[in-house]
């Protein structure tokens, strides 16, 4: 079930009214709605994600009772947690990627048996928050005793499928205020939903296309140097209103049944740095990796090669954790290889924070980015290689995009970086509300025109969400 | 809180603009419902006015007609669109469907300007088959009255292997009842989602909504004076395009062409009742490009050869404008460029005036 489907809006509406109105048994709704939501794609897998709860959950208890031989227990419960996802997502990857070294290096042809499974929807998110559990409870944190409260931490259906990683100290308490419907939430709530379906309707639903013919033509082996970068940069746009979209939609819907979920973005593309970038993009993702790989490695309290050391592990995790793929794994590489050379170089270029430095900073940093989007987005290493060449001025026979696409590309870019410079400082006009006999007309009127809107941007089941796949 | 005052009195900001940050405590119940209860007699007036807006818009908008007769597409490219444009252009005498190679390929003017045929209207449409272009054509007669359908038949269309399958393409040109039939009853999301666009034309047509919202934007109007013919932007004829797009075509059609197979069958099925309602058929054999018979010449050769058996098997001549074009008038491997549609339009309109003397 997408969230911008016809399904979402009448699930939505009904898990809401039946979770508001059964006040004894507002957890089991959860549970239910999120069991409807999950099992609408895949009855079978659902049933997988409730025994993988209840693995956890005797785990964390397991591990919450032990004295002895600790770390021991945690690593193996975290191999079983990473032995499932490596089993769906990583294991026909790796098999195929032996069989391909064996014919590089050997010459020896293997055809080696796939299991060929499909892979569970928002598994490697829910993977990392059972670590995440895991890991803080060996710590020192309490194990959730109530296993509806694990139950509902673990298969909470606003951020089931993608995210945002959640962390059960901040989730599990606030299971105790669903006895109160707030307001402001509530209506907050509301808007992040609209704002999410704009993002994903009208903007990268509407920037797709541009980016799948460019990357389309760069893997037929020929792209134009200006196609190259505008394809890269509508891709950048793209994956940034769709998975913050969906974020949104995530967490407005999870506001509508009384839970705070914390912000994935902010402002990635104001970033001004390497660092600084990760510190805005997928927020949920790169607190995991510094809390669950990079500080476990030794983080930043080492010597300057160790840490750069850590920073490229961290990283090449972070990308293979995106996807099967040697892509994502160079992707990640490339992240690596730059924090490593920003946390080199950060001592002799300390920042100044005069605004040629600062715009110079921002030039480096997004150039960066996008360079990073080719490997991420590109089906295959010779197409970064056309794509990157293109970048660089060596652009083959391609004339793909107009100066119309060139127009909307660059002006929906300019448009997010204004507009996100205007909301962080708080720039918002707010409209007298008309009072009397006018309200009741006006807030109708609005509706109306919220569910016209809706209809009309409503997708028609070609648009998933890009962030799904992972 | 704080931090939001620091930055509202930093940035000086004048009055009318403030933090976009709730400033009144929020109202807090055990649930939603006692403040629905409290503000009934809102609500009530706030439901009736949303709904008489909706009614309005419904009767006023969409169903006198007002939104088909003055809607402007951006694209003709998809079925909504062309049976939209095909609602506002009743008046054409010869009808051309099939896939992309026909919609990139067929100008309707050009074809007049060289042919008394009387008006034409281009009906195809990117990615179709025969079993959409022959559902879309059985579509286009409620709005049409045809003296000749020319029917697009490209090798791949008679492939040995061509299966219908579900898609929302399908959807947009398949009743319910025409899906089922081919063996892809709608699911029950998809039944309720028609059941939704029957009762909400702003949902059931927002395909056609957002195209006219596109084209709205600066010369993104299509111009209806070309009668459904579109040409695809910019191009994609460098060797390696070519070479990948034939590669994907062996992937796609790894079957045999055949005369006996399930596309030749449906097609066979179109013509017959063409002929029944009293209209004229014709098969189009599109022009592909010279790399493509290159590298894939013996799947071509043999779809051209069941082509050809197939149009004589059913008495129906084949427009073959192949040699009208040269290698510069493709845009890529299957699809002309502006120039290459003008001249095999020319072609196309030569050999109807000579197919249909009266």
């Amino acid at each position: 079930m997408l969230f911008n489907s016809l399904e979402y809006l009448v699930f939505l509406p009904l898990a809401w009214i039946l979770f508001w109105s059964i006040p004894a048994h507002r957890i089991t709704v959860l549970l239910i709605a999120s069991y409807v939501f999950y099992a609408s794609w895949s009855p079978p897998y659902a049933a997988m994600v409730f025994g993988l709860v209840v693995v956890n959950y005797l785990f964390g208890l397991a591990l919450g009772r032990v004295r002895r031989r600790r770390r021991l227990a945690l690593a193996a419960f975290i191999a079983f947690d990473l032995g499932v996802l490596g089993l769906f997502k990583y294991f026909d990857f790796a098999l195929r990627s032996f069989a391909a070294g064996t014919r590089a290096l050997l010459g020896v042809e293997l055809d080696p048996p796939l299991l060929q499974l499909v892979l569970p929807l928002g598994i490697s998110f829910f993977t990392f928050e059972f670590i995440h559990y895991l890991v803080d409870i060996y710590r020192g944190d309490v194990p959730v005793h109530s296993f509806s409260k694990f139950h509902v931490f673990a298969a909470f259906f606003p951020t089931q499928i993608a995210g945002p990683i959640k962390r059960f100290q901040q989730f599990v308490p606030s299971l105790a205020t669903v006895a109160h419907f707030d307001v402001a939430l509530a209506r907050e709530g509301l808007g992040l939903i609209g704002r999410g379906l704009a993002k994903k309707v009208l903007l990268a639903d509407r920037l797709a296309p541009w980016a799948n013919r460019g990357f389309s033509a760069a893997t037929d082996g020929s792209i134009g140097t200006g196609d190259a970068w505008l394809v890269t940069l509508a891709f950048s746009l793209q994956i940034f209103f769709d998975f913050s979209g969906y974020t949104d939609i995530a967490r407005g819907s999870a506001a509508l049944f009384g839970f705070r979920i914390p912000i994935n973005f902010d402002g990635p593309y104001l970033a001004t740095s390497l660092a600084d970038f990760w510190h805005r993009w997928h927020i949920s993702l790169s607190t995991w990796l510094r809390d669950y790989v990079y500080i476990p490695l030794g983080g930043s309290r080492r010597m300057r090669i160790v840490v750069m050391r850590n920073l490229i592990v961290t990283m090449l995790l972070g990308g293979l954790w995106h996807g099967a793929a040697w892509h994502f794994v160079a992707w990640g590489g490339l992240w690596g290889i730059g924090l490593a050379l920003h946390h080199l170089l950060r001592p002799r270029f300390a920042p100044r924070s005069s605004l040629p430095t600062l715009v110079a900073g921002w030039l480096l940093t997004q150039t960066f980015v996008l360079v990073g989007w080719v490997l991420f987005r590109a089906d295959s290493f010779s197409s970064v290689g056309v794509m990157l060449r293109a970048m660089v001025g060596f652009g083959g026979h391609s004339s793909l995009l107009t100066a119309k696409d060139m127009f909307f590309i660059v002006g929906t870019g300019t448009a997010l970086l204004v507009a996100t410079l205007v909301t962080r400082r708080g720039w918002t006009v707010r409209l007298p509300l008309p009072t009397g006999w006018a309200r009741p007309i006006f807030y109708g009127a609005a509706a109306a025109l919220v569910i016209l809107v809706g209809s009309i941007t409503a997708p028609t089941g070609r648009e998933a969400f890009i962030y799904f796949q992972f | 809180m704080a931090q939001t005052q620091v930055l509202h009195e930093g940035s000086a900001l004048p009055r009318p603009l403030r933090p976009a940050v709730a400033d009144r405590p929020s109202a807090v119940a055990s649930s939603p419902w006692p403040i629905f209860r409290a503000n009934a007699r809102s609500i009530g007036p706030a439901i009736a006015t949303c709904l008489v807006i909706l009614v309005a818009i419904e009767l006023a908008v969409f169903r006198s007609g007002f939104f088909i007769s003055n809607l402007r597409v951006s694209s003709p490219d998809f079925p909504t669109a062309k049976l939209a444009l095909a609602a506002r252009m009743p008046d054409a005498r010869v009808l051309y469907v099939g896939d992309s190679t026909v919609l990139t390929g067929v100008a309707p003017q050009a074809v007049a300007a060289t042919c008394e045929c009387g008006p034409g209207f281009n009906a195809a449409f990117a990615a179709s088959n025969p079993w959409l272009t022959s559902a879309m054509t059985r579509r286009l007669l409620a709005y049409e009255h045809p003296a000749l359908v020319v029917i697009g038949v490209a090798p791949w269309d008679v492939e040995s292997g061509a299966v219908f399958s579900d898609s929302e393409l399908a959807h947009e040109v398949l009743s319910p009842a025409e899906s089922a039939a081919l063996g892809t009853p709608l699911d029950l999301a998809a039944r309720i989602d028609a059941l939704f666009a029957q009762v909400s034309s702003a949902y059931g047509q927002r395909l056609l909504i957002k195209e006219w919202l596109a084209s709205l934007m600066p010369n993104e109007r299509y111009d209806e004076a070309q009668r459904g013919y579109y040409a695809v932007p910019g191009s994609a004829s460098g060797v390696t395009q070519l070479a990948a797009e034939v590669v994907r075509m062996k992937a796609v059609h790894p079957g045999d062409p055949t005369v006996s197979g399930p596309g030749a069958a449906v097609t066979r099925s179109l013509i017959a009742e063409l002929r029944a309602r009293g209209i004229a058929v014709a098969i189009l054999v599109p022009p592909i490009h010279p790399a493509a018979y290159e590298q894939n010449g013996a799947f071509l050769e043999r779809g051209d050869a069941a082509v050809r058996a197939l149009a004589i098997e059913e008495r129906v001549p084949v427009i073959d404008c192949r040699s009208a074009v040269s290698i510069d008038d493709f845009r890529d491997l299957l699809h002309l460029r502006e120039s290459g549609a003008q001249k095999q339009s020319a072609c196309v309109g030569d050999q109807l005036q000579m197919l249909l003397p009266n």
